[in-house]
């Protein structure tokens, strides 16, 4: 009786594993199909798309930058600079300076001339009280408006930066990102092109920077990262946009335009509710309300991603940060499909409802878990000596040639269209590293997700934690912590 | 077990060959990337070195040769459209008697012929480089074949037709666009309202009128526009 119970339990995780390992490698595979589609249209529509009429066009929409800072201090002058240079006429930069402990404010108004300015914000969004509204006095400057505020972490600085601000588009961007120059360009052509449909956001393609050379907030040369860890993100990062982000893109499903850039319809962020302050994925989260309250309205929408690489980020170089990272990503998740479970598998919502949500259920949120209980369950069969090896080894390699021939797919797609990274030994690298991820990069970030899981319902963890910055080749190595 | 066994190792077989396949042509990619670059900086090099020394040609027999060397040069469909592309360049970047020259030189040696051949192609994005190359080199000719395409099924052709017949005929453009009752982006009118704002020429009143009469929503809108930024005479 004993032995045919543990018989049924080990049939039921056996099939179980092996449909659900096939079920995610097909959803895949069905996204990279999309991506394909997708990019091939894009760059074929932009290969003759004449940008300078809406760059010298006054009636091109208003666009307010949102860049928070907190303890920024060491490269917060530079950065606003790059962000003065953009390609665009009609745009203002709002930086919030989220009570930041070090000399970020008083760098601020020695490098840009800035001087008190007597406006008022409106608040449509709450958000922690405000110190001083600055302003320069220098009219290179007049793009530019600093606000001091109380410290209330990354999404109440962007609520009051939203307040402020009056255009009617809103660039929501990490303050340490380097943005291409058309990156705006790039970014708006969407919203003016919608016709029949309102677009509502556009998210831009995030890549490695680290190692790149910058120069006063420009990338003035790609390179690879010299390490591994960013090394290995830097395959994942063309992965995850390249052929996911880009599907969804295609099906309209996209559930997150990440935090560190997108451009959003500010008359709707703020009827959303703007920045939710107790996620800490609140850049996932505000899509997801946005998205819900265009269903309530009935009205036709879109999210769209851009995938020429238009915003470079410095990832995480040390094992430790990176799964903090994670595990923060991961909570992030947990909390944004908590709070609207009420669109899973609800017709109701659309392709939101029964397809968007439930992939980010089953394939982003259990995946690491179903795949960690995998390996404690190989573990016991390991102990009780109870393991077929033959079928092992086949299922491991299943999935590690699975994980190569994606990596590689999305390496094909790179090499195609953007090549970014032009010289050969580059592209060797990305086809090794490829190699190698599976089986020393995957686990790390299985076991953050994890530890995620376990901060948000064991320790009920809502923190960002502390985060930390090396800065980029250019600028000075010394670490700017952050905590939001 | 032995049935899902061979599945397994079935899916592990057409996995390994799709990534062998990716792995090719990244490789040939790669290598056709580089040997095209460097095929392709040089015949552009020569190009714009043989274009530059055209519009500054002393006399006419030195112009003949050289138009006789860009002929000699150009045979192949690439190096025809590598030729296309720099004359489009030199024709946007040039103005007065220069501009003049490459304009003769691109009627002369039949360059509009390459694009009106992608105008025909079945292809969609092959018609909307051949509408941009035409309105470009503001080849007046093509207009009546560019017409037609107001009314393509793919939206980035008519929004790219509706663009270039302004390009080229500007008021008598914007007429046979109020014939049409679709609705324009805000793409396509500011691109319109910007071509209009770089031409020497202004709406006259009575065309301003015209406009405003229209079915269409977006031709009312695009005429309010351009009666408050005075691009009327």
């Amino acid at each position: 009786m004993q032995e045919t119970i543990y018989l049924e339990i080990s049939n039921f995780l056996n099939y179980g594993i092996y449909i659900y390992t096939l079920s995610i490698m097909s959803a895949y595979i069905f996204l990279a199909f999309n991506s394909v589609l997708i990019i091939r249209k894009y760059l074929r529509k932009n290969k003759t798309v004449y940008y300078d009429d809406i760059l010298r066009s006054p009636l091109a929409p208003r666009i307010s930058i949102l860049a928070p800072a907190y303890n920024e201090g060491i490269s917060i002058v530079e950065n606003i600079r790059s962000l003065l240079s953009l390609h665009y006429n009609n745009y203002e930069i709002i930086i919030i300076n989220d009570g930041s402990k070090d000399d970020s404010m008083q760098k601020m108004i020695a490098a840009y001339d800035l001087t008190p300015s007597q406006e008022k914000v409106c608040s449509n969004l709450p958000h922690q009280p405000i110190k001083e509204i600055y302003r320069s006095k220098d009219p290179a400057f007049k793009k530019l408006i600093v606000l001091d505020k109380e410290n209330g972490g990354k999404s109440d600085a962007l609520n009051a930066g939203i307040n402020l601000s009056s255009a009617k588009l809103i660039a929501c961007v990490d303050v340490d990102c380097v943005i291409e120059d058309d990156a705006l360009l790039k970014m708006v052509k969407p919203f003016l092109e919608s016709v029949d449909e309102k677009m509502i956001a556009t998210g831009g393609v995030v890549r490695i920077a680290n190692d790149c050379e910058v120069a006063h907030g420009r990338i003035l040369e790609v390179h690879l990262p010299k390490k591994l860890l960013p090394l290995f993100q830097t395959v994942e990062y063309i992965r995850a946009f390249l052929l996911g982000r880009m599907a969804w893109s295609r099906l309209n499903g996209l559930l997150i335009i990440s935090g560190a850039f997108g451009l959003f319809d500010r008359e709707l962020v703020v009827e959303a509710g703007g920045y939710d302050t107790k996620t800490v994925g609140e850049d996932m989260e505000l899509v997801v309300r946005m998205r819900k309250l265009m269903h309530k309205r009935k009205e036709k929408y879109r999210i769209e991603y851009i995938p020429d690489p238009l915003c470079w980020t410095e990832a995480p170089e040390s094992r430790r940060i990176l799964i903090k990272q994670r595990n923060r990503w991961t909570r992030g998740t947990i909390e944004t499909l908590t709070a609207h479970k009420n669109m899973f598998f609800n017709p109701k919502f659309g392709l939101l409802g029964m397809l968007s949500y439930p992939f980010w259920f089953f394939y982003e949120w259990l995946a690491p878990i179903i795949e960690f209980t995998g390996l404690i369950y190989f573990g016991i069969l390991v102990y009780m000596g109870w393991v077929n090896w033959d079928h092992f080894w086949l299922l491991l390699i299943l999935v590690y040639s699975f994980s190569v021939m994606y990596s590689w797919m999305a390496i094909l797609m790179e090499e195609t269209t953007f090549r970014e990274y032009d010289k050969t030994r580059y592209l060797l690298t990305l086809l090794f590293i490829a190699l190698l991820e599976p089986i020393f990069y995957h686990p790390i970030t299985v076991w953050a997700a994890i530890q995620g899981n376990f901060d948000k319902f064991i320790r009920k963890k809502k923190t960002w934690g502390a985060q930390e910055r090396v800065g980029f080749k250019k600028t000075n190595p010394s670490v700017a912590k952050r905590t939001n | 077990m032995i049935f899902e066994d061979r599945f397994i190792l079935d899916i592990i077989n057409i996995l390994l060959l799709f990534a062998m396949v990716f792995l090719t042509i990244i490789l040939y990619a790669r290598f056709n990337h580089i040997i095209d670059r460097k095929w392709k900086n040089n015949q552009r090099n020569l190009v714009q070195t043989l274009l530059a020394k055209y519009v500054n040609a002393p006399t006419a027999s030195e112009s003949e040769k050289i138009k006789k060397r860009l002929v000699k040069i150009s045979k192949s469909k690439p190096q025809k459209q590598i030729l296309l592309d720099e004359v489009a360049n030199f024709y946007d970047n040039f103005s007065g008697k220069s501009s003049d020259m490459i304009k003769d030189l691109y009627d002369e040696m039949a360059l509009y012929k390459i694009s009106i051949k992608k105008l025909k192609n079945f292809r969609w994005h092959n018609k909307i480089e051949g509408i941009v190359e035409l309105s470009t080199m503001n080849h007046k000719k093509a207009y009546d074949l560019i017409v037609p395409l107001l009314r393509h099924k793919n939206n980035d052709v008519r929004r790219t037709a509706k663009i270039a017949i302004v390009e080229l005929k500007k008021a008598n453009g914007l007429d046979d666009l109020a014939k049409l009752t679709t609705e324009m982006s805000d793409w396509t009118s500011l691109s319109i309202i910007s071509i209009l704002h770089r031409s020497p020429t202004k709406l006259t009143k009575a065309e301003l009128a015209r406009l405003r009469l229209s079915d269409s929503q977006s031709m009312r809108s695009l005429a309010a526009h351009l009666e408050k930024h005075s691009l009327t005479d």
